[in-house]
């Protein structure tokens, strides 16, 4: 459980200016049709954008003063609407870069269960010794989940979970994250209703928010 | 990288330049820079390119001397030979032959790669796990590319200096062991450290270039091959110009 306060924020373009104050906790869900301002928070939070104006709090204390007593990589874990993966690495050499970062001492036969555990419960059936390039685009976005999953977050960040997905491939999503609900708390950016319903323990609705673009 | 990705002016690769040497400085204490990147640069930098440096050099030591032969030879001379293939090539071309190459390889290819990697989001990637881009990419890509220079350099010198007794048989027979004793007699100290620092300043000026170029590309990846031409011309400038005050200044001591 974490409590964000985005103070009198706006972004760069002085476009969408907000006040924003929740506490995520279970699976949050940002609903957001433009898809442009729950995105642009879930970068912020992992320090990819930093707000023209205004302040970000993390539990009460200013977001420099929260990163100096906790680490990023164990804080947020974001999961890419792209499914982005380092190209000149092969797959397993991706997900293996931050989880060595996250857990330093940990041998690599820890990595290598896990990655299995992980893999096995995404029915996911893939070579992981190749190069990104060389896998479908549906698979990076899977991996991106894998990847995410694995680092064990405090609260993981997922950038519209259905981006790159066919149908079959958004009920699997779907079904995984239902799954992960007891077990992940998640803050989840999407355009999509299907995430209003069953998976979400509280919806922050943009569109009420802001309906002209500009609160 | 937006932040990087905007700066243009010469302040901002001077601010760029002081970054990645803070960085370079601060390497042992910085778990973020990866021995995978350096290794891989080494390969690609140092061991892909020994044919091509090979045979650049071979050519060289050949062509020197048997330039320097046809010349002296006319006053008489032409046991001096060895004297041109000191100067000529393990002062002055070995250097900036090898930095060249590596230019048109390894700066291109860092500048390309980088730009690619802004514009598919592969920095902002690392920035999420909280992992800087300029330690985990410049400064692994920078100690890959000065190592290698400094191998290849040698290894031009050493190619050459056989080249050039391959190519002395050819207009007076004399034993590989009296060459590489004359050769030796006339090779100071001063030859191989002023060699050895051109190849690390060289290596230093391509890979910080290369790598600002493709930091700034922006979002577009038509830019990429803009910025990499901008990488290739001032690396090569850069290099010329390190090359000729580096010269004056030895010249300057002796």
């Amino acid at each position: 459980m974490m409590q964000i306060r985005f103070s009198d924020v706006c972004s760069s373009d002085k476009l969408n200016c907000f006040n924003l104050d929740f506490v995520c906790e279970g699976c949050t869900v940002l609903f957001d049709p433009t898809e442009h301002v729950s995105g642009s928070i879930l970068e912020t939070l992992v320090g990819l954008q930093q707000p023209e104006t205004g302040e970000l709090y993390l539990d009460g204390l200013g977001y420099d003063d929260f990163f100096l007593q906790h680490r990023l990589i164990s804080t947020f874990a974001l999961v890419f609407d792209e499914g982005i993966m380092l190209a000149n690495l092969t797959l397993k050499e991706n997900l293996q870069l931050p989880w060595k970062l996250r857990f330093p001492g940990e041998p690599v036969s820890a990595f290598e269960s896990e990655l299995d555990r992980w893999l096995k419960r995404l029915n996911l059936d893939c070579d992981v010794s190749l190069r990104p390039a060389l896998v479908s685009p549906a698979v990076r976005k899977f991996l991106g989940f894998v990847r995410g999953c694995m680092l064990k977050p405090k609260i993981l960040l997922i950038d519209d979970p259905f981006y790159l997905f066919n149908k079959t491939e958004r009920a699997r999503i779907l079904t995984f994250l239902q799954s992960l609900m007891d077990e992940q708390e998640m803050l989840i950016a999407s355009a999509d209703d299907e995430f209003l319903g069953d998976i979400s323990t509280k919806v922050i609705d943009f569109s009420l928010q802001f309906g002209n673009g500009k609160k | 990288m937006s932040k990087v990705s905007q700066r243009k002016s010469p302040q901002d690769f001077l601010l760029f330049f002081v970054q990645t040497v803070y960085e370079l400085l601060n390497v042992r204490g910085n778990r973020h820079v990866s021995n995978v990147v350096i290794t891989r640069q080494i390969l690609f930098t140092g061991v892909e390119a020994l044919p091509l440096i090979g045979f650049i050099a071979l050519a060289i030591g050949g062509l020197v001397i048997m330039q320097g032969y046809e010349l002296l030879s006319n006053f008489g001379q032409g046991i001096w030979v060895h004297i041109i293939l000191v100067r000529v090539v393990v002062i002055e071309l070995s250097g900036i032959l090898t930095a060249l190459v590596v230019i048109a390889r390894s700066g291109t290819a860092i500048s390309t790669e980088l730009g690619n990697m802004v514009v598919s989001r592969e920095m902002n990637l690392l920035k999420s796990f909280g992992i800087s881009p300029l330690v985990y990419l410049v400064v692994s890509r920078i100690i890959g590319v000065v190592i290698a220079m400094v191998i290849l350099t040698l290894y031009f010198n050493i190619v050459a200096v056989l080249g050039g007794w391959l190519f002395s048989q050819f207009f007076n027979h004399l034993e590989f062991r009296a060459f590489i004793n004359d050769f030796m007699s006339v090779l100071k100290i001063n030859y191989i450290l002023m060699g050895l620092l051109k190849s690390i300043l060289f290596g230093l000026i391509i890979s910080i270039t290369a790598s600002y170029h493709g930091m700034s590309v922006q979002r577009a990846s038509t830019e990429v091959p803009q910025r990499t031409i901008k990488a290739v011309v001032s690396s090569i400038f850069s290099v010329i110009i390190a090359d000729i005050v580096i010269s004056w200044l030895f010249w300057m001591m002796q």
